[in-house]
């Protein structure tokens, strides 16, 4: 691989040096840090990344290279969505010799294809700890001469709008019907879903869902402010005036909170990583999930009739709430991980039973 | 939270060193009798090994030189009558001995209860017919195979299997006993050889070539399981783990993968109903998602230890909790002191363990390696590439390599064959044949070695093909990557036609030197409250001010060796007990993963890194302490005494000088002249003169065969 220098530039001038791999062009961002140590091909095409630089703080990337897209196919199987989503990747070494017998391309040769650039040689771990200690920052990967952008802060747009479905669609043959409410989602969520036999009507974020049967409804994971995705608040207060089971996955968690009329606030960093601990709450059970997300439930604020239902025991956020009488519940992790361990994947179970 | 403790708790040692079980059981002990003395539990000790820091009067409370036998344990259950026993801290030795204990009503007699790990669940994991039965119905797939009694059932059942297949002994230790059988005859000479110490052995479908991965698994009494570190071998199926080059974490694995087995390890050990740590070892199809899962070791063992080692996380501590009722949620993280133990470490780094042998130290031993175990001890090193990590641990193993490249032996005659056929030595052959222009495809095809590790090395076959090239001028920017990925300056001097000196020089004024990097367990998403260090030349930022106040930096005594083996680990640790109580910061360098010294918690600052003067030297820089103790560490310290010396750095005790003199066989006989004290005539390098050849600056005579004598001795020492 031919070097072509690059830098990374926060908004509190740190200034890290490297080189430049991927579609050689400036990119700007929310620069947010993963500690996960595989499932970079899920990562970077989950939705919810849309707009944020990623650091990888494990410092090899790319070992096992990139899959096909299984372009025919209505569910992917090893990607979370069609494109890469994040505006950047930032680690410290890039692997240009994969190996692995499902393998395509290599990280550079797809990332070049999906036109998202990327810089390595860089101080991960200084980061890092930067952006630990100082709270997620806006930053931008400047590419050998190119024209440096300006500073965007993609949680003052409504990204969810950017990154939903423009048309309701129908999958699988199963009797219940699941409405699925896609912000953003995870083709794992679908997945998993489908896996249960049931079939998914998956909608638009900001869908009305007045004129349609179905059994229950999923929330899907998302990208930036929840406040931002007035549409889906609205639409998921009908819900909770009725008393079809609904689910809230990470985004769908802080959305569902916020029609039942609790609050969300941004955490300092955020929760990037496949080994936060959570508990279930009255229980001695502690699950290792998957989870991505820089906004939270405020459990203080949850109205009469709900409870907190996990609790993150490195540092007692909310990773959960649940009504107490109706069958309306979100976790702020990620059940159906990729990536990530599947520990969780007991509450689709629990979901499905409740239709 | 309220648990029911036992008042005294019987811990059983691993006893003697041997082959296949060695320090990493005074780790284990030692962190089990730390877990227990915290609860405020009284522990007794049964371990005849003196050498050993958990029979040292500060950890147990009473402690029996014993035998670890059912004969002689039942007499000191007898005597101390103990309401808990650990077994799953003594590696093998231990395991046996109490299940011996449970068969003969022992344990039950007197009232004594296993904690952690049931016997019942020990005994499917050790007995492999009983094994796979127990898997039967869950789903997981297990190699096909049967347990046979008699070598004519042996030969049955591998006609029905399809040669080759696996011989597998139970109840053995390191892989005893085991391996491959081509066809009908080696199976009979085998089997029979076998059945000579074993009641049953285990036919079972070879799966050569298939990745082999490992994942340690922690679980509680509450169902709360997590996997704390996977970990990848570098050689493939068909040779013991622990004759393995190991990787942590998994490098060729994708998150499917990861997960599938992850998941497969969770199941296995909720199904056994382990309580506390266990090694699950699984075989993985290299062009599929078909997998077999190999063995579990229901205790602590030397993966564990390195598991240990390499993410951070004390399971040997956590294991002894949870064994007294303990849940995951309840215990700290150590590291942090925020989080808690029930999480899974996100490594930002690379480690990779290798084995250190010392077969050229016995006669008539084969250099083959395969399933059985022939390491004495192992190495780790971290870094943040894999060549880095590599290059490092290949020096650690001081067996005279520089690194992976630009070694001084002789090429290998057949290199294709010491690719087919491992030895001790392949590592190199693999260098060797990249070198020569052997395709990566090629040795793949030869060792089954995933290409991904034979790519990074190639990587570093590369750049010593440019270090060549730069005997004139060498760049700043191929000198930075030259260090990046591991190269020494001794091995960058060698390549490129200078002196180690003025590589380090030149470095040094283009500002090429390490930064120190924490291990924390979680990434540095929260501060780590224990300096756990290493160096890198991957990074631009130190994690660590320059420690203050006064600092005593002591120096390790790397792998086990034939000679060199826990009585130096004794030896530092004591020292730095003894500084940290004379109230000096203490500064601990060692790179054995299966040592107490190692141990984050015995000192405040670990550097898990080279002994190599360099590494040294760059370490006294950056910490700048009141002087450094070699003294403890046994050779490989000691051998740097006058480097160190002549470096400026302050070597604390005996003087570098008279180290020298004592160590150099020359020095020393010219010493022994003038005090006129007598010693045996010597001569160097002229072998069949006198009787004992004794080279200098060497562990316990290594290549020192005592030579038949062909002329009567001398009664005078020669000048």
């Amino acid at each position: 691989m031919e070097r072509r220098r690059a830098k990374l530039i926060l908004e509190d001038g740190t200034v890290a040096n490297g080189w430049a791999f991927g579609y050689g062009r400036c990119t700007a961002g929310e620069v947010v840090f993963t500690t996960g140590m595989v499932g970079y091909p899920e990562s970077l095409t989950d939705p919810s990344y849309s707009g944020q630089i990623l650091v990888f703080t494990y410092p090899l990337l790319g070992n096992y290279g990139v899959p096909s897209l299984e372009a025919h196919r209505a569910v992917l199987e090893k990607f979370e969505s069609r494109r890469v989503h994040v505006a950047g990747v930032v680690v410290s070494e890039v692997c240009d010799r994969p190996s692995h017998w499902d393998s395509l391309c290599s990280l550079d040769e797809w990332l070049r294809r999906e036109r998202v650039p990327g810089i390595f040689g860089v101080d991960t771990r200084m980061l890092t700890k930067r952006l630990r200690e100082k709270g997620t920052m806006l930053g931008k990967i400047v590419v050998g001469g190119g024209r440096e952008p300006a500073f965007w802060d993609p949680n003052k747009e409504n990204l969810v709008e950017r990154v939903s479905v423009a048309q309701a669609q129908l999958l699988g043959e199963g009797a219940k019907r699941v409405v699925l409410i896609d912000c953003g989602c995870k083709e794992s969520i679908l997945r998993s879903l489908l896996a249960r036999g049931v079939s998914v009507l998956r909608v638009p974020w900001n869908f009305d869902l007045s004129r349609e049967q179905f059994d229950g409804v999923v929330i899907s994971n998302g990208p930036g402010d929840p406040k931002m995705a007035r549409a889906t608040v609205h639409e998921v207060r009908r819900l909770l005036e009725g008393d079809k089971p609904v689910l809230g996955i990470c985004l769908g968690n802080q959305l569902l909170a916020l029609a039942a009329g609790a609050n969300t606030y941004k955490l300092k960093f955020g929760h990037r990583s496949q080994n936060q601990p959570c508990v279930e709450l009255g229980t001695k059970r502690c699950y290792i999930t998957s989870q991505n997300h820089g906004y939270a439930v405020d459990a203080r604020t949850l109205p009469e009739g709900w409870e907190p239902w996990f609790v993150n025991a490195n540092d007692g956020t909310n990773e959960g709430i649940r009504h107490r009488s109706k069958p309306f519940m979100g976790v702020q992790f990620h059940p159906e991980a990729c990536p990530g361990p599947v520990d969780t994947g007991f509450l689709f179970d629990q979901f499905v039973s409740l239709l | 939270m309220n648990i029911s403790l036992p008042r005294k708790v019987l811990v059983l040692g691993s006893s003697a060193l041997k082959i296949g079980e060695a320090g990493e059981f005074d780790y284990s002990g030692s962190q089990a009798i730390k877990a227990l003395k915290q609860e405020g539990v009284s522990v007794v000790l049964v371990n005849p090994n003196i050498a050993t820091i958990q029979t040292s009067d500060y950890l147990a409370d009473e402690v029996y030189f014993l035998p670890v036998t059912a004969e002689f344990v039942t007499k000191v259950i007898e005597r101390e009558r103990p309401d808990g026993i650990l077994l799953g801290f003594g590696g093998q030795t231990a395991l046996n001995c109490g299940l011996e204990l449970y068969d003969e009503g022992v344990l039950e007699r007197h009232g004594v209860r296993v904690l952690g790990t049931s016997v019942e669940a020990i005994r499917v994991t050790e007995d492999r017919g009983l094994f796979v039965e127990c898997l039967t119905g869950t789903g997981v797939k297990t190699p096909r195979s049967q347990a046979v009694t008699s070598t004519e059932e042996a030969v049955q059942v591998a006609k029905r299997i399809g040669f080759p297949v696996m011989v597998r002994v139970a109840y053995a230790l390191g892989g005893l006993g085991s391996g491959v059988c081509v066809d009908e005859e080696s199976l009979r000479e085998r089997t029979s050889r076998a059945f000579a110490f074993t009641p049953q052995v285990l036919i079972e479908e070879y799966l050569n070539g298939w990745k082999e991965v490992e994942y340690e698994v922690v679980r509680d009494q509450y169902d709360n399981c997590i996997t704390v570190c996977n970990m990848e071998n570098f050689d493939p199926m068909g040779i013991h783990t622990g004759e393995s080059v190991v990787v942590a974490p998994s490098q060729t694995l994708s998150n499917r993968e990861y997960h599938l087995l992850r998941e497969v390890a969770i199941r296995v050990v909720r199904h056994l109903q382990i309580v506390g740590e266990c090694n699950i070892q699984f075989a993985l199809h290299p062009r599929s998602e078909d997998y077999r899962v190999i063995e579990v070791n229901a205790r602590l063992s030397r993966s564990s230890a390195l598991a240990s080692k390499a993410t951070g996380y004390p399971l040997a501590f956590v294991a002894a909790k949870l064994a007294l009722g303990h849940s995951l949620v309840d215990l700290e993280n150590s590291i942090t002191k925020v989080t808690r133990a029930c999480f899974e470490p996100a490594l930002d780094y690379v480690v990779v363990k290798i084995p250190r042998w010392d077969l050229s130290k016995f006669r008539m031993v084969s250099r083959k390696i395969g399933s059985g175990m022939k390491s004495v001890g192992e190495v780790m090193a971290i870094g943040r590439k894999f060549e880095e990590a590599l290059q490092k641990a290949l020096r650690m193993l001081e067996i005279g390599a520089v690194g992976l490249v630009a070694n001084t032996w002789r090429p290998h005659a057949d290199l294709e064959r010491e690719l087919r056929e491992p030895t001790d030595l392949r590592i190199f052959a693999i260098a060797e044949a990249l070198e020569a222009g052997i395709p990566v495809t090629r040795i793949h095809e030869l060792t089954h070695i995933d290409p991904w590790f034979l790519h990074k090395m190639a990587n570093i076959v590369a750049i010593a093909g440019e270090l060549r090239g730069a005997k004139g001028r060498l760049s700043m920017e191929l000198l930075r990557r030259a260090k990046e990925h591991g190269f020494s300056d001794l091995q960058i001097a060698r390549l490129s036609g200078r002196s180690e000196d003025t590589v380090r020089t030149l470095r040094k004024r283009r500002g090429v030197v390490p930064v120190v990097k924490q291990i924390d367990t979680l990434a540095a998403e929260y501060p780590a409250h224990t300096n756990y260090l290493y160096l890198t030349y991957n990074g631009t930022e130190d994690d660590i001010p320059p420690g203050g106040g006064e600092a005593v930096m002591v120096l390790g005594s790397g792998a086990y060796r034939v000679g060199s083996s826990v009585e130096f680990d004794w030896c530092c640790v004591s020292t730095v007990r003894t500084l940290r109580q004379l109230g000096y910061r203490t500064i601990m360098v060692n790179y054995n993963p299966e040592t107490v010294s190692t141990d984050y918690d015995e000192c405040d600052r670990l550097y898990f890194d080279e002994l190599s003067f360099e590494t040294v030297l760059e370490i006294y820089e950056k910490e700048n302490p009141l002087g450094v103790i070699l003294s403890a560490g046994g050779q490989i310290p000691n051998n740097l005494a006058m480097k160190c010396h002549r470096a400026g750095m302050r070597v604390l005790g005996t003087s570098p000088v008279d180290i020298d003199q004592a160590e150099d066989r020359r020095k020393f006989s010219v010493l022994l002249d003038r005090l006129g004290i007598d010693q045996p005539e010597w001569k160097a390098g002229l072998a069949g003169v006198s009787a004992g050849v004794c080279p200098h600056r060497r562990l316990s005579g290594v290549g020192a065969p005592f030579v038949r004598a062909q002329r009567r001795r001398h009664e005078r020492g020669v000048q």
